[in-house]
């Protein structure tokens, strides 16, 4: 056990979020070693709340516990011992730029003091996100490896906005897609159900598509299986119809083929 | 009165103690997928997750998404939520000034927000009226306890906490290495503990 000074000196900063992701995951992995600093965690974290008591109480708008309680019943509640992989898998394969609106990685981890094992929570914060609007939109969605956490956080940000929108339609070759957006925000994320898988030398492409018919790419996605979330590339325009063609391994310029599936947004 | 009504508080309360006692039992019953509980739970503390939420992201709507971002995590997490570790409102209020931090550093607007707040706001941050006496009583508590901190960690910890600052920014702002500013963010928590007699 190593409790040296330079060891406890990231605990006001911890409990106090001051740290970024890369440090707040090193101090948590010191944490795991050090029941003295977990203890002091503990203390500073109650003495952080009080200083979150002491600021004046100011009650929401009503609409607000509306918006919520109406949203309650889409999404599961985690079971205590639940699990990353033990839920629905699926296979982001195309990783997403973040664009200037997007979220920084999601910092989602929970504290140390409910969920002990820093192993498994980058994951499980991933998934719990894309649980909640997953639970939403229909599609029990979960993700795996660490270059989905852009996608969970940008899928939580399309979720969040206040002009969050869907539709659903049925896949010609099969399966659903479900296309979430905000205008607000200019982006939009697809939620794939039972895509079929396709053989290695195609890849479904997104494309943004306006009122002239003209497309522009949004991205290359394969189905992960049961589900596939893929947040689309690119700036989506109030109006625009999202399709989503099969293409050649690599994608094309334009739409060489059919859209299997075609969501307006309007 | 306010002095009678102190003096009432235990030393070492908890942050629990100044909330309805039920915030545990409502949580208990959400966590078995009770909806009016939560439904009762949002009435409680929504107060106090949008009061945060708002004092560090300034702007309504978006403090309205956090806030509903929080609750729905609430909702999710419930079974997760273990008693022996913490209070109820421990629990909320820690994502909640979590969740509002992340959206801060994920948001394009912080550079327009750091010129709406500044170290000026926060002569104020105990200035402002509170509605009831027992808010009151913990916002005075607290703000004595702050009074306690040298100038130095006062600030440091202000910023970080109310103004949602990192620690680099922190530095940046007060022209000190980030070394200083991690050791008077530890040294005022732990005067703030030791004042407001927090114990684990």
């Amino acid at each position: 056990m190593n409790n040296s000074d330079k060891n406890f000196a990231g605990s006001g900063s911890y409990v106090l979020d001051a740290m970024d992701a890369s440090e707040r995951e090193e101090f948590e992995a010191q944490l795991a070693e050090s029941q003295e600093l977990r203890n002091e965690v503990t203390e500073l974290t109650d003495t952080a709340v009080l200083l979150g008591l002491a600021v004046p109480p100011v009650t929401p708008p009503p609409a607000l516990k509306q918006n919520i309680m109406a949203r309650l019943s889409g999404i599961p509640q985690l079971a205590p011992d639940d699990e990353p992989e033990r839920l629905a898998p699926v296979t982001v394969l195309h990783a997403v730029p973040a664009g200037p609106e997007a979220a920084t990685p999601a910092q989602t981890r929970a504290r140390m003091r409910w969920y002990r094992r820093p192993g498994v929570i980058v994951a499980a914060s991933a998934a719990v996100i894309a649980l909640a609007f997953g639970g939403v939109y229909g599609a029990s969605v979960a993700l795996q490896g660490s270059s989905t956490s852009q996608q969970a956080t940008a899928l939580a940000a399309i979720s969040s906005a206040s002009d969050v929108q869907r539709a659903e339609a049925s896949v010609s070759t099969g399966g659903t897609a479900t296309l979430v957006w905000s205008n607000k925000l200019g982006r939009s994320a697809l939620i794939g159900k039972n895509l079929k898988a396709l053989p290695g030398d195609k890849t479904y492409e997104a494309w943004y598509i306006d009122s002239a018919g003209q497309a522009v790419g949004a991205g290359l996605f394969e189905s992960g299986g049961k589900s596939t979330l893929q947040v689309l590339t690119g700036r989506m325009t109030a109006g625009d119809t999202i399709g989503v063609t099969v293409e050649p391994a690599g994608g094309s310029k334009s739409p060489t083929t059919k859209p299997i599936v075609a969501i307006a947004s309007a | 009165m306010l002095e009678l009504v102190t003096t009432d508080l235990p030393k070492d309360s908890d942050p629990g103690d100044v909330l309805p006692a039920s915030l545990g039992d409502l949580l208990g019953r959400t966590a078995e997928g009770d909806e009016r509980a939560f439904g009762e739970l949002y009435d409680q503390f929504s107060n106090r997750v949008f009061g945060l939420v708002r004092r560090l992201l300034k702007d309504a709507a978006q403090s309205e998404e956090v806030t509903q971002e929080i609750f729905l995590e609430v909702w999710q997490n419930a079974k997760r939520y273990d008693q022996t570790k913490g209070s109820a409102a421990t629990w909320i209020l820690t994502m909640s000034h979590r969740r509002a931090v992340d959206r801060i550093r994920s948001s394009q607007s912080t550079r327009d927000r750091d010129q709406k707040i500044g170290l000026r706001d926060l002569e104020t941050e105990y200035d402002s009226v509170s509605e009831s006496v027992e808010i009151r009583v913990e916002h005075e508590r607290v703000g004595q306890a702050l009074q306690r901190l040298t100038e130095l960690q006062r600030q440091a910890v202000t910023l970080a906490y109310y103004g949602g600052y990192s620690h680099s920014e922190v530095a940046e702002m007060l022209k000190v290495p980030i070394g200083t500013v991690k050791t008077r963010l530890r040294d005022g928590m732990i005067r703030l503990r030791d004042e407001l007699g927090v114990t684990s």
